[in-house]
């Protein structure tokens, strides 16, 4: 068992508090009869049943059969399904961040960075425009990454692999749910607080680049939050969300990797915006703050907080891993435990 | 640079199309690949080269007939709806007229032409009119730089596009060559203007433009994956230059309607240096495909 964290701003992490239990192995999903399956014939499967539910037989048969006595599927949807109003919800989140670009950014109504930031500008900012675009067009890969992998996990793993596309449905539902209210939020708060961005004095004095639309009002007026941060941490937080509750790989060690090495991602994008010198150090706290808790808040207020249905359902290999979100006075922290 | 502004249209779009195309399909009910025979496999983002590699068995049954059919297909962040008329088996053996549009950020295109589809090979002619939003058309002065294609000091571009593409597979094992020659005539573009194609992601002094590529994709989990990677040359003659890219290639058959796939065209060789602007670098794309006639459709 490993813990990690996650944290932002100044707070401290704290430590987690969730007991492991131990993975367990259940019969393969072809087993129809509640006929004992010897451990070593079973598969990863992705779930594991919650000895809490499952009250009578042997413990092979508290594996195979959930308490209804129906054999239990291995690895399928036991949360609420994506509502009606979820896909409203997520058509009004697309159309705040459509609203966003039409709200003028003329002029900056913030500018210059503050006390926290100038620290972090002068240490990262890489010297040399070449470096800083370089810088950038890494930031574009690593964003690309995190919202592929979410892209992956639904359509390569859940559905194509563990010929699920019912399991795979929900979780690119919440997935473009997630990724259009960080978006929503973002837009807005960019055309609205209308920062300008740290490269603007180049506008000022660089010949090539005042001609570019990048000096254009519209994009260099739009600094706080980072666009870039926010999706690549919400992108990342929903991506954990599903490896912890359905167990996508069917190794907590996997799941594991998979959810780090996607923050990790989301975290190279928010350090790389500050180095390519599109962004201050607390345009990018925000959007990954944004981004961290719409990614993890919403999948789970909606839908993982409350498991429905077969007995058994709720739980899975990943039962040993959890997420919990640590408010503090000028920050917040994720502590998982592993 | 970044243009956040695109970025978070970019963002706000995403979640637009991939709400309308890939979770539309499933509200009728998503269907488990296991359920069901294994449906082949569209190429990513447009790229009609793999979706042959894999060929589409589904849509080879029933009988010839005149049809509608339609494709729709949405990523990050572009939306291509495409409608044909035709004779024969939709999707797999068949003749007829077909036209689709391309909406994607700053640009949007409008094609329409013939088009012969075999299961291992398929042509298409036709012409294609090209408008972007915040792409200008480029004073001529090489090489052209990330920086220099972004001016937005001239007008935005417009133009003709005639082409003509064939696309063809050859069976390898568990997977398949495929290739792709198509040649371009761009036209309406002013005397003195070079162009931005974002299409092609170079800048083509028109109005001639030839497109070559080749790769190999191999079939995975009873070829529901087909991993591969591609190479391709685009000549450009006026501008006595050609430009390499080569990247990974990832499709997959959801069902027999739905796939996904992901297109990473990263630049070789160029004389240009556009960054990532010369890339293409796609996101996850779904394509989604309708024909009447259809004997298991999705929705009734």
């Amino acid at each position: 068992v490993a813990g990690a964290v996650i944290a932002w701003g100044c707070a401290a992490a704290g430590t987690a508090a969730a007991q492991p239990t131990p993975a367990v192995t259940s019969a393969p999903p072809s087993t129809a009869a509640p006929a004992p399956a010897p451990p070593s014939a079973a598969v990863p499967t992705g779930v594991t049943p919650s000895s809490a539910n499952a009250t009578t037989g042997t413990a092979p048969q508290r594996e195979a059969l959930g308490t209804s006595g129906k054999p239990r599927d291995d690895f399928v949807w036991r949360y609420p399904t994506f509502r009606t109003s979820e896909y409203v919800a997520t058509g009004i989140f697309a159309g705040m961040g459509v609203a966003g670009l039409v709200i003028p950014t003329a002029t900056p109504r913030w500018r210059g960075p503050t006390g926290v930031d100038r620290p972090f500008r002068d240490g990262l900012r890489l010297d040399g425009r070449e470096s800083r675009k370089t810088a950038d067009d890494i930031s574009d890969i690593t964003l690309t990454l995190t919202l592929n992998y979410a892209a992956f996990d639904g359509t390569v793993v859940a559905w194509a692999l563990r010929d699920k596309g019912s399991v795979a449905y929900q979780m690119m539902a919440i997935n473009v749910e997630v990724l259009a209210l960080t978006a929503g939020i973002s837009s807005l708060s960019k055309a609205i607080i209308a920062r300008e961005r740290p490269y603007a004095d180049e506008c000022r004095t660089d010949p090539v680049l005042r001609r570019a639309d990048d000096c254009e009002p519209d994009s260099v007026n739009v600094s706080f939050i980072s666009g870039h941060s926010s999706m690549a941490f919400a992108a990342a937080s929903v991506t954990c969300m599903h490896h912890a509750y359905l167990g996508l790989y069917a190794s907590p060690g996997a799941d594991t990797a998979a959810c780090l090495g996607a923050y990790g991602a989301a975290a190279a994008t928010g350090v790389l915006r500050i180095m390519s010198d599109n962004h201050y150090a607390t345009d990018v706290a925000s959007g990954a703050a944004v981004g961290t808790l719409v990614g993890l808040g919403l999948p789970w207020l909606l839908h993982y907080r409350s498991p429905v249905g077969d007995d058994d359902a709720a739980t899975g290999p990943m039962d040993d891993v959890s997420f919990t979100i640590v408010p503090g006075p000028t920050s917040a922290s994720v502590v998982g435990v592993f | 640079m970044a243009r956040p502004k695109l970025r978070g249209l970019r963002d706000a779009l995403a979640a637009t199309l991939a709400t309308a195309v890939v979770l539309a399909p499933s509200s009728a009910e998503a269907q488990d690949p296991g359920s069901i025979p294994p449906s082949g496999i569209d190429g990513p983002t447009g790229a009609r080269d793999l979706q042959l590699a894999a060929g589409r068995p589904y849509w080879s049954g029933g009988k010839s007939r005149l049809f509608v059919s339609s494709t729709m297909e949405g990523g990050l962040a572009y939306y291509r709806p495409q409608l044909a008329l035709g004779y024969g088996k939709p999707h797999w053996r068949w003749f007829g007229a077909e036209t689709q549009s391309r909406v994607s950020i700053g640009s949007g295109s409008t094609y329409a032409g013939l088009r012969a589809a075999l299961p291992n090979a398929d042509i298409r002619v036709g012409s294609r009119y090209v408008f972007a939003a915040n792409q200008s058309y480029l004073l001529r002065a090489p090489p052209y730089t990330d920086d220099t294609i972004d001016f937005d000091d001239q007008p935005n571009a417009r133009y003709v596009s005639l082409e003509a593409e064939i696309n063809g597979s050859l069976p390898v094992g568990d997977g398949a060559l495929f290739g792709t020659l198509a040649g371009f005539h761009m036209s309406g573009v002013p005397d003195a203007y070079d162009v931005f194609d974002q299409m092609l992601f170079v800048v083509v002094e028109p109005p001639w433009v030839a497109r070559i590529r080749g790769g190999y994709v191999h079939g995975l989990a009873g070829g529901i994956l087909q991993l591969g990677a591609a190479v391709e040359t685009i000549a450009i003659p006026e501008r006595d230059m050609l430009v390499v890219r080569a990247g990974p290639q990832l499709a997959v058959a959801l069902t027999h309607h739905l796939d996904a796939a992901v297109s990473i065209m990263a630049v070789v060789a160029s004389r240009d240096s556009l960054r990532l602007d010369g890339a293409e670098i796609g996101q996850f794309g779904f394509r989604y495909r309708w024909a009447t006639g259809d004997p298991f459709p999705e929705f009734q």
